[in-house]
């Protein structure tokens, strides 16, 4: 790569249900001043502000125009990435490659609870196959997790696994929505909400707001002592119609890490990367994305999880914050999951830390049943 | 002691007339004439993809339509036991079964219903299931009522030639509801508009403007603005106007009307509202204004009525 | 930085409602053509950007999916930048910037819009804060009915500059085949005839609504010298935001597009755009913006733009020429209308614009607007290497 690039700072809010109390604009400028605050610049240090957000979720067409200014890119080089906030990481990551920008800041956010997640993800269906089943990302989701655990034997209980070792892990991350441990019991006593996905196996609607900064090399030296180098990107889009996926197979995400890995000399990615934040709405989402990078093989995501591998403690953590079980703030939740890649890289993940993480992973997604993934490494060196 | 947390319910419904194309175009027009799936084929690759592409996503290729049988066997299927948000697509009250089909001729999965009344227990992936279809046919993907279990459902495939697409447009509906919150500072300032008749502004701390709606960041500056609040006269000043001809379906105000950018009297941002009690030829840019209150006020921008020339 | 190029340009000819195609199809339809154009394959592609405006025009929320196939992205890194009417502009930007990071060398950026799904102005009021102004407001109209007031409060401006320039601009759309509205016989007497949609504007200063795509391929340096005979050299492009309730704003002053300008022109090294620009492709959607925009790129000095435009500066043998394509007073899908833009100057700079080709094109600025008129993009393409 022609230049080195890193993730010198980043911030969170604290992620709620509903903010009910909060306009959008403040949550975004509060982010972005925190942001810049730890990482000790000013919003004239920035070059660039690249967004994510979604029209029809804020219920305000071209979603960009009223925050702006609260997301510091008055009179500043702007753009917009209308995805979930990774893959505006991974244009941000290439607008700094090239050169022409030496810092960015990457905004990305919603407030579910203004909308309906429903709305959200049922409206991403064509009018005339998918719309008229009203379909959303629960549904398309359910039928994914059917045909996934059918073919493999994945079993219900692991599954639940998913949802108690990662419920267990947001308990300790402070900007998580849901900060309390469920038993594995629990989660397989709740309610079905489509089968096989049950209510403890479900994401929270969530309000929140995620900024990332990026340096390009000389830059992220001078502003923080621990740069998370941004060693290998990839993402790649599958098929639209779920019916012309293979459901059970992410082929597209095992490309997008690929690609990543290829850039980032990783072989054998259990044995190189030291923890992973992946964007699981649902808990057999885990599994499957297990799979697609290539911490296990096909239909083993069952016995990675049972094998306790995917574990704080375990060879491999996956989503020590919790992931976005506890917390998916739309957009944002990929872009969250680089921040948190991040912190750990830089030993500031708190008492969410993999002791001694080097080489982090993250993964974001966009679209019905994990049909676009965006995977992006970070390295300590 | 602060406000407690106001917000602006609404939502955003818009009509839709969805053109089929010759992919859609055709398959539902088979669907409500003759009963008949069609799925389309790659000339290069020769994958039958159902519902049909016009167009092969590998090479991009033109397809061509093929018909496919309406019997096949069950991939999976999903129990949706929540019901979704009230919405015009809605499917009614759960349990209802979505599935994915693989149909006799077609290499990929089509996803439909598992028709009312067909027990989610007796359902086993890998079993033969065929389409329900419903005596009177729209042209619409619920033509099929569902698939049901059929063990000796027969693939037959009717070669008898594809009709022209006869159905070139769906209409259709979004509605979407919405709860945009006001944050603290817009609180304040409609709680003042509606309890006091009052325009209060921020104060940014850098350049020292007056900014209303008082947002608590000046954009310019990327600076707060203080936390002290600043009364402003309901008196304005005219910037610029327009008189709105052209209506729309779903238009909120009936045109025609006037409405600008005002900047109120001691304020160094824009603020948009209607103009009224003067006739549309006498509106000009500069003149001065004063906020006709309206008598009832919910705390939106309605608290003012609209705007009409000051008599100094 | 790496250098990039455009070796390929992909049109659908634009109408009111196409029928025959889906939004997908559109998208597609400009696809193909823009490989073909390029002499290249889907499979010759590495990446693909994707764009398009509010989701409320067709009613489907993250477009790019659903026209993903369509836009060659299947399999491949694709994603969707959106950033309302410079969308088109913003897409290639980015397609830009994925060939200048050394990551893909052959990208394709396509923009769509299928504007007859849905009710337009219906989807452009939602663009307006629902706490602020969403309850008066009709689409692009008023926003920019307003601006116009503005521009001509100040400066001086008349109705007659503004039909001045919609007759330029509707002449040479009939010369353009992929343009939308061609209304050969207009007159000026024409223009200040047609009813007000929103006054100061009138039907005809205004854009259509147009279903159409444009599709563009970007290549690195050593590919585009093979692929093409003269591509379209990317010398520098710019897109830069402003707020929209920020203190002492002046709408008939586009500070993004100064700042925009300043940038493309310092990296191009363009000391005088009036003389050393050969063509200008501007986001024109209401007439009075042209003159506005002139300024704001500084073409001219501030409030003078009308004196350019009596003298016919703007004209297809003027100075100057503004929009031989038509510009978007003649076509606007809105997401493709920034891209179509910049086509048009690449188109110019090969030399392939047809019948609306300007002699001897060197160099050409393509240029987008958006957001609360806040956004603006530039692009400066040439025909030598930056």
């Amino acid at each position: 790569m022609p230049r080195r690039i890193a993730i010198v700072g980043s911030a969170q809010s604290k992620f709620k249900s509903k903010l009910a109390d909060q306009h959008y604009g403040e949550l975004i400028y509060k982010a972005v001043m925190k942001a810049l605050e730890d990482t000790g610049i000013g919003i004239e240090d920035i070059d660039t502000v690249v967004s994510a957000s979604c029209d029809m979720l804020d219920g305000r067409s071209i979603s960009n125009v009223f925050v702006a200014e609260a997301m510091g890119a008055f009179l500043k080089e702007e753009t917009k990435v209308e995805e979930d906030g990774s893959f505006a990481a991974v244009y941000t990551f290439m607008r700094l490659l090239s050169g022409a920008f030496d810092t960015a800041m990457i905004v990305a956010y919603s407030k579910g609870s203004e909308s309906h997640p429903h709305f959200y993800t049922g409206l991403q269906t064509d009018p005339h196959f998918l719309r008229p089943l009203d379909l959303d990302d629960l549904t398309v989701g359910a039928l994914q997790a059917n045909v996934y655990m059918n073919r493999y034997g994945v079993t219900g209980e692991q599954c639940a696994k998913v949802a108690v070792k990662n419920r267990k892990n947001g308990s300790k991350n402070p900007y998580a929505v849901l900060r309390k441990e469920v038993s594995l019991d629990e989660v397989m006593k709740s309610p079905v909400l489509a089968s096989p996905i049950r209510e403890l196996e479900a994401y929270p609607v969530t309000d929140g707001v995620c900024v990332v900064i990026m340096a390009a090399e000389e830059k992220a030296k001078k502003m923080t002592g621990a740069p998370a180098w941004i060693t290998g990107a990839g993402h790649i889009m599958d098929g639209f119609y779920p019916g012309h996926r293979d459901l059970a197979e992410l082929k597209g995400l095992r490309k997008a890490a690929g690609d990543a890995y290829r850039a980032a000399g990783i072989k054998n990615p259990l044995g190189q990367i030291d923890v992973a934040e992946v964007s699981e709405s649902f808990a057999y989402q885990e599994l499957m994305i297990c799979e697609a990078l290539g911490l296990c093989g096909p239909g083993e995501g069952g016995k990675l999880i049972d094998g306790g591998k995917t574990e704080m403690g375990g060879a491999l953590p996956v989503n020590p914050s919790g992931g976005a079980l506890c917390a998916n703030p739309f957009m944002a939740t990929g872009l969250v999951r680089i921040a948190e890649a991040a912190l750990q890289v830089s030993g500031m993940a708190g008492e969410r830390q993999v002791p001694g993480a080097k080489t982090a992973l993250a993964h974001g997604s966009s679209g019905l049943g994990l049909m676009a993934n965006a995977v992006v490494i970070l390295s300590k060196d | 002691m602060p406000d407690e947390p106001m917000v602006l319910k609404g939502n955003i419904t818009a009509p839709y007339n969805w053109t089929t194309g010759q992919a859609a175009g055709r398959f539902l027009t088979e669907f409500k004439e003759n009963r008949r799936i069609i799925g389309a084929k790659c000339a290069d690759c020769g994958v039958v993809f159902v519902p049909p592409q016009e167009f092969c996503r590998t090479c991009l290729k033109m397809m061509e339509f093929v018909p496919v049988s309406d019997a096949g066997t069950l991939t999976g299927f999903t129990v949706v036991e929540t019901k979704p948000p009230d919405n015009p697509f809605s499917l009614g009250d759960p349990p209802y079964v979505i599935a994915a089909v693989r149909l006799e001729g077609a290499d990929t999965d089509f996803i439909h219903l598992i028709r009312k009344g067909v027990a989610p227990s007796s359902l086993k992936p890998g079993m033969r299931v065929r389409a329900v279809w419903k005596e009177e046919r729209k042209g619409n993907l619920l033509d099929i009522e569902g698939f049901e279990p059929a063990p000796e459902a027969a693939a037959v495939i009717s070669d008898q030639p594809i009709l022209e697409p006869k159905i070139r447009e769906v209409k259709g509906k979004v509605s979407v509801p919405y709860n945009w919150a006001y944050g603290e500072n817009i609180t304040k300032f409609f709680k003042e508009t509606r309890d006091n008749k009052r325009i209060m502004g921020t104060r940014c701390s850098k350049c020292r403007k007056v900014l209303v709606p008082p947002v608590a960041l000046c954009g310019r500056c990327f600076a707060m603005t203080e936390e002290k609040w600043v009364e402003l006269p309901d008196t304005a000043t005219l910037v610029a106007h327009t008189v709105v001809y052209l209506p729309f379906p779903g238009q909120p105000q009936e045109p025609p009307y006037a409405y600008g950018m005002l900047r109120f009297d001691g304020a160094d941002t824009q603020f948009p509202h209607l103009i009224g009690g003067i006739e549309f030829d006498k509106i000009k840019c500069g003149m001065r204004l004063k906020a006709v209150w309206n008598e009832e006020r919910k705390g939106d921008l309605f608290d003012i009525k609209y705007f009409e020339p000051l008599r100094e | 930085m790496r250098r990039a190029a455009v070796v390929g340009v992909g049109q659908t000819e634009c109408k009111t409602r196409n029928l025959d195609v889906t939004f997908p199809g559109l998208v597609h339809l400009a696809v193909t053509r823009a490989l073909e154009d390029a002499g290249l394959t889907i499979g010759d592609v590495d990446a693909v950007v994707f764009g398009s405006s509010p989701e409320y025009f067709e009613g489907v929320n993250h477009p790019e999916f659903w026209c993903g196939e369509a836009s060659g992205g299947y399999m491949k890194p694709q994603m969707r930048i959106h950033t309302g009417g410079t969308v088109g502009a913003s897409t290639g930007i980015a397609a830009f910037y994925h060939v200048a990071s050394g990551m893909y060398d052959t990208v394709l950026a396509v923009t769509a819009d299928k504007l007859s799904e849905g009710v337009v102005q219906l989807g452009l009021s939602t663009v307006y804060d629902p706490i602020f102004g969403r309850q008066f407001a009709c689409g692009a109209p008023s926003a920019v009915a307003i601006q116009s007031r503005w521009y001509m409060h100040k400066y001086g401006a008349t109705e007659e500059h503004s039909a001045l320039i919609a007759v330029t601009n509707r002449l040479n759309a009939v010369k353009n085949p992929y343009s939308h509205l061609k209304i050969p016989n207009i007159s000026v007497e024409m223009v200040m005839k047609s009813p007000y949609i929103s006054e100061p504007i009138r039907l005809l200063d205004a854009c259509p609504a147009s279903d159409g795509a444009c599709a563009m391929v970007f290549q690195e340096e050593k590919k585009a010298e093979k692929t093409c005979k003269k591509p379209a050299w990317v010398h520098a492009v710019s897109a830069v935001a402003e707020g929209v309730g920020y203190v002492d704003r002046d709408w008939a002053i586009p500070l993004a597009l100064n700042k925009a300008a300043k940038k493309v022109y310092h990296e191009a090294g363009i000391a005088n755009p009036f003389k050393e620009l050969d063509v200008v492709e501007m986001y024109e959607a209401f007439t009075y913006q042209e003159m506005i925009w002139m300024e704001g790129m500084f073409l001219c000095e501030e409030g003078t733009a009308m004196k350019l435009i009596e003298k016919g500066a703007h004209e297809m043998t003027g100075e100057l020429p503004i929009n031989p394509s038509g510009g978007v007073l003649s076509t606007n899908t809105i997401g493709a209308s920034a891209m179509q833009r910049q086509a048009e100057a690449a188109l110019q700079v090969m030399g392939k614009a047809g019948e609306h080709q300007i002699d001897g094109v060197r160099r050409g600025i393509a240029h987008g607007w958006g957001g609360g008129i806040q956004f603006h993009t530039l692009m400066i393409l040439g025909d030598e290497k930056p």
